[in-house]
């Protein structure tokens, strides 16, 4: 049925009153209600034929008053366009961080903060779209529903009246009044600040190994953002040479190219691979990952903090009796470096040019520069005692940099509840009391049927 | 759907001839009790209620196309339209 078909119906549906009305009036019959009940119809008749021969203008009143008050719908949509792109990718965000911990922290790390905080991602997801809905409703079809209601309320009898004076001023509130959305919920709503997600994260450690393959403990592990030269983590080997992770939320990068620094008692050595893509790590089940970083001009000594620093060229071997160790480097005529901490006892069979002490972190840290004369004389090093203070640097690269706060959770989920679920609602809510206020003075005061009790 | 339509018209239609028929019934009752050797008052009261309502009611059925061609008018004024 299309607008003229509907008018039409609306006008017939008029001078039906109106016939009607008449014939009550005419009636042989003495109830004097049944009299004011005819003249009535008439008038309700006279009224609605009003309201279809103003059709025209009510079509042309939303427009009207929409350009008045330069209302866009363009600049709705994409307002609910951009916040629903926001909120979507926070919410991918939250579910991939939330099936990576329910596989490492278990349902209840992911009920505690992570649920609530999807939930309130939804219902303002919810929320947006039943407003996007609703204006595309209103936007494509409030000709169709201004003529409705003009149609229902040219029904006989009022049957219809209310409701169709309600459609009526719907159209015209709503398609005037709902562009103006983001313009209320800007003005009054709280920012958000939305939690930093992090979740290029994969349980993995990095294995140190000197230049002969042996795993050196107490070696400082930093990763570097190559563009930003930001930290990205710094950890501290374990005796077994692996970088030790303190809780299952911390790893390593998993999707992102970054740059390698270790450190061996305050020095820094000659790393393989100096810049690590995702493709070095050695994958294993359960996403977990592995490194492993050469330090090419580092050889272990002791265990216990030892470390001879060389030349990075020529191969270099060792013969260990007892714990005097010999050292033949492949070499000569090069200055080699043996660090320890204070707190170690060694002595050192060759030409010491000097001994200095450094404090690194708190630890006094020995740096002697030796001179290698030939490749037949070894440096020897004898290792009396050593007694190493724990190295503990652990600056996490985790799966959220803030999601072992769950207030920072709860407050940007009661943030995003506002912003996008109470705030809307609360404009629907004023546009619906304009709505029914237009449309009482629409119908007029009575809506009900005009026939009192006997 | 125009079904509607042409329904609703001829119910419009119908119940305009049967109001044309009750007002010559109303009217017809109407001088019956009026006339009636009845001494009644409060029936020749009714017969002569009878006899102006459907006198009124004929005379709105009979202007009842031009009010709507009047409501027309008065709303193509209010709307600026030729």
């Amino acid at each position: 049925m299309n607008n003229q078909e509907i008018l039409l119906l609306s006008a017939s549906l008029s001078v039906l009153t109106y016939s009607f009305g008449s014939l009550l009036l005419g009636l042989p019959l003495p109830f004097p209600s049944l009299k004011k009940l005819g003249s009535t119809l008439m008038k309700d008749a006279v009224f609605s034929m009003f309201t279809v021969a103003l059709s025209s203008l009510l079509l042309s009143l939303p427009v009207t008053i929409y350009e008045k008050i330069s209302a866009d719908w363009g600049v709705f949509e994409e307002w609910i366009a951009k916040r629903a792109l926001i909120l979507s990718s926070l919410k991918a965000g939250a579910s991939l961080a939330s099936s990576l911990l329910s596989k490492v922290a278990g349902e209840l790390a992911l009920d505690s903060f992570l649920e609530p905080f999807v939930k309130s991602i939804n219902y303002s997801l919810l929320t947006l779209y039943l407003a996007l809905s609703l204006s595309i409703i209103i936007r494509h079809h409030y000709a169709k529903l201004i003529l409705l209601g003009i149609l229902l309320s040219s029904i006989p009898l009022r049957l219809a009246r209310g409701a169709g004076c309600y459609l009526i001023a719907f159209s015209i509130v709503f398609y005037a009044g709902l562009p103006l959305m983001p313009l209320f919920v800007e003005n009054f709503s709280t920012p958000v600040d939305y939690p930093d997600i992090n979740t290029d994260v994969a349980q993995g450690v990095i294995r140190v190994l000197d230049r002969r393959g042996v795993p050196v403990p107490n070696a400082v592990v930093s990763g570097y953002d190559l563009e930003t030269n930001r930290l990205l983590f710094k950890y501290t080997t374990n005796a077994l040479g692996v970088t030790t992770i303190k809780s299952p939320l911390d790893g390593l990068p998993v999707n992102r190219v970054f740059g390698l620094m270790v450190e061996v008692m305050g020095r820094q050595a000659v790393v393989n691979p100096r810049i690590v893509e995702p493709s070095f790590y050695k994958r294993f089940i359960g996403e977990r990952v592995e490194l492993d970083v050469l330090l090419e001009d580092v050889l272990l000594i002791d265990k216990n903090g030892v470390y001879l620093f060389i030349g990075s060229e020529k191969e270099a071997s060792i013969s260990e009796e007892q714990n005097i160790i010999k050292v033949y480097l492949g070499e000569s005529e090069q200055y080699v470096f043996l660090v320890h901490p204070l707190t170690c006892n060694v002595d050192i069979g060759g030409t010491v040019l000097t001994r200095s002490v450094n404090v690194w972190n708190d630890i006094p840290v020995v740096i002697n520069e030796i001179f290698v004369e030939s490749v037949e004389k070894p440096v020897i090093i004898t290792v009396n005692e050593c007694r190493l203070q724990n190295i503990d640097f652990y600056y996490p690269y985790t799966l959220s940099t803030s999601l072992s706060l769950k207030d920072r959770f709860t407050q940007t989920a009661s943030q995003i509840l506002l912003n996008f679920v109470v705030l809307p609602a609360v404009y629907i809510a004023i546009l619906l009391s304009i709505t029914s206020a237009l449309a009482y003075t629409l119908s007029g005061a009575r809506d009900r049927l005009p026939v009192k009790p006997w | 759907m125009s079904n509607i339509t042409e329904f609703v018209q001829s119910l419009a239609v119908q119940v305009t001839l049967v109001s044309w028929s009750v007002f010559l019934l109303a009217w017809s009752i109407g001088w019956m009790l009026r006339g009636s050797p009845i001494p009644l008052a409060r029936v020749r009261r009714a017969g002569q209620s009878f006899i102006e309502d459907a006198v009124w009611a004929a005379f709105w059925l009979s202007v009842g196309s031009l009010v709507f061609a009047l409501v027309s008018k008065i709303a193509q004024v209010l709307q600026g339209a030729p």
